[in-house]
């Protein structure tokens, strides 16, 4: 049996967020900025938990996320050292908003939050890649016996709507092979390499200072953060079994100013391309030509998906940023309450 | 394989889609057709139709057929298709024997078309671009398979299009 939220009036979808660093802040913000036009769409959200690292917001009535963003831990709801796990149990709580760091070896802390609230038979979004680069297909098998949802748009192309589409539109139609550049960080630096002839080195250190770039390169750099999203674009949208380690992965910290200009006299751009279908998946330097769809530049990502009836389909999108992240979250919570009944279908604020 | 097909087809409404028909419906994959108009005789007007075909069986299947529909197939030439790939190497390119390189190239029957370097220094990397051409996207594919490998045993940092 599947549970339903009502819509409209006495009773609100309730959410637990589990982190509230850049993501977590900037949801709370836009739930909080967005919720007349939430109620317009019949769904009314309190926020009945917020954890961090070292404690938690409380109140089963809902939290007030505007003092709370003000305030901080001065907040009367602050409680120190509270734990989500606990609290998963104990709160009023239909959804669970998973946003802790991302940690590619073991998933931890977020591989434990998402298999307590699926335990807890309650339906888990989140914009963390950790917990399903590590173990995927069973923590989405865990979500089907449970009845839940585990639905998990934000982490892949922030808010590229690429899970959603392949769901909702593309359910009759098989994908072939998906290509597409998923780290902003590698496609800034190459962007800035060839268009104003700046060196790796240079270009890496200007990526840092504008905050695209963490103090430690080596995730986006080498490749590593595209796979993580490759391997969830295989399992999520091809329904593979795959892992980091299935993936032949190669960096860009050797791409010369060269190399780009001799790409460019043959019309080509140098682009960090994830590449994906039945047999392979890479992550490369490689030479798309100047006009391809693939070509974006700056912090843009883009993803292509080639069907077998649809043909290619292409989205380009900022592939990160805390509100576009938020956005995806709470498009999936919105996909949650609608296919709950909470929401009626085709229903449209002005 | 690509061929091109030439008719000459009266000058009047509905000639050309009979003619296009037999094509569509055998599964040959049309990618050009071109009015020869400066070449018009009388009412026949010639009409070449460019398509791509399996093998040669496929090919007299789909000429069969346009000829048993009433249209006077004039000729067909085969095109030669040419792939191409850009393949860029970084690394020390000329230390780890270039001949052996495009040698392993060569063995597969692919050309290289181009080679251009770039060189700062004998202790510098180089890079150095492969212009590749062949007759299939195979060949091109798996000769791309054997530089990444020979770039892997030579450490040299590789992109390709
Ligand atoms: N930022 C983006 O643009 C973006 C885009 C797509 C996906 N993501 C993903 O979204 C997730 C969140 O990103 P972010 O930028 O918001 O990270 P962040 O700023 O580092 O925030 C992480 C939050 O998780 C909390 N946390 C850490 N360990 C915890 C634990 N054991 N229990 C409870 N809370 C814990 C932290 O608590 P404290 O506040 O106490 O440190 C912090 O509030 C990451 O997985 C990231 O990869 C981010």
């Amino acid at each position: 049996m599947r549970k339903t939220y009502s819509s409209l009036g006495a009773e609100s979808l309730n959410l637990i967020l589990i982190g509230f660093g850049n993501v977590g802040r900037a949801l709370a913000r836009i739930l909080w900025e967005k919720i007349d036009r939430l109620r317009g769409l019949g769904l009314s959200i309190n926020v009945t938990g917020i954890f961090k690292s070292n404690g938690g917001f409380v109140d089963s009535n809902g939290l007030m996320l505007g003092e709370i963003l003000e305030k901080s831990e001065q907040h009367k709801s602050w409680v120190p050292g509270a734990s989500p796990l606990s609290h998963i149990e104990e709160l009023p709580c239909d959804v669970v908003v998973e946003m802790t760091p991302t940690n590619v070896r073991n998933g931890e802390p977020g591989v434990s939050f998402i298999r307590k609230a699926l335990e807890e038979g309650k339906d888990v979004v989140t914009s963390n890649k950790g917990p399903l680069v590590v173990s995927m297909k069973s923590l989405l098998s865990l979500a089907e016996r449970k009845g839940c949802f585990l639905l998990y748009e934000a982490t892949v192309g922030a808010a590229i709507p690429i899970f959603t589409v392949a769901r909702e539109f593309l359910r009759h139609d098989r994908i072939i092979c998906v290509e597409g550049i998923l780290n902003g960080t590698t496609n800034y630096i190459l962007s800035r390499m060839s268009e104003d002839k700046v060196s790796f080195d240079d270009a890496l250190r200007e990526a840092q200072e504008m905050g695209y770039a963490e103090a430690d390169p080596t995730y986006d750099v080498e490749g590593i953060d595209a796979a993580c999203k490759l391997v969830i674009l295989a399992n999520g949208l091809m329904n593979m079994d795959k892992h980091l380690s299935d993936v032949e992965i190669e960096g860009i910290s050797r791409v010369t100013p060269e190399m780009i200009e001799l790409a460019e006299e043959d019309g080509y751009l140098v682009k960090h391309v994830a590449y994906l279908d039945g047999e392979k998946m890479e992550v490369a330097p490689r030479l798309v030509p100047k006009n391809s769809p693939l070509a974006v530049g700056g912090t843009f990502n883009v993803i292509t998906l080639n069907t077998e009836l649809s043909g290619p389909l292409t989205f380009i999108g900022k592939g990160a940023g805390p509100r576009e992240t938020a956005s995806a979250i709470l498009a999936d919570i919105i996909t949650i309450a609608k296919k709950r009944g909470g929401i009626k279908s085709g229903e449209h604020v002005a | 394989m690509r061929v091109k097909m030439r008719f000459n087809l009266a000058d009047e409404p509905g000639q050309l889609l009979k003619a296009l028909q037999p094509i569509a419906e055998f599964g040959g994959n049309v990618r050009e057709i071109s009015h020869l108009r400066e070449e018009k005789r009388g009412n026949m007007l010639p009409v070449a139709v460019t398509f791509d075909v399996k093998d040669l069986d496929h090919l007299f299947k789909i000429r069969d057929a346009v000829e048993a529909s009433g249209i006077q197939v004039a000729g067909i030439e085969p095109l030669m298709e040419l792939h191409r790939k850009v393949v860029i190497m970084v690394g020390h390119v000329f230390a780890t024997n270039i001949k052996d390189t495009i040698d392993r190239v060569l063995e597969r029957g692919v050309k290289v078309r181009r080679l251009v370097a770039r060189i700062k220094s004998a202790e510098d990397v180089s890079t150095v671009k492969f212009v590749l051409e062949a007759d299939s996207s195979e060949t091109l594919e798996s000769t791309l398979r054997v530089l990444k490998k020979v770039a892997g045993e030579k450490n040299l940092f590789i992109a390709w299009s």
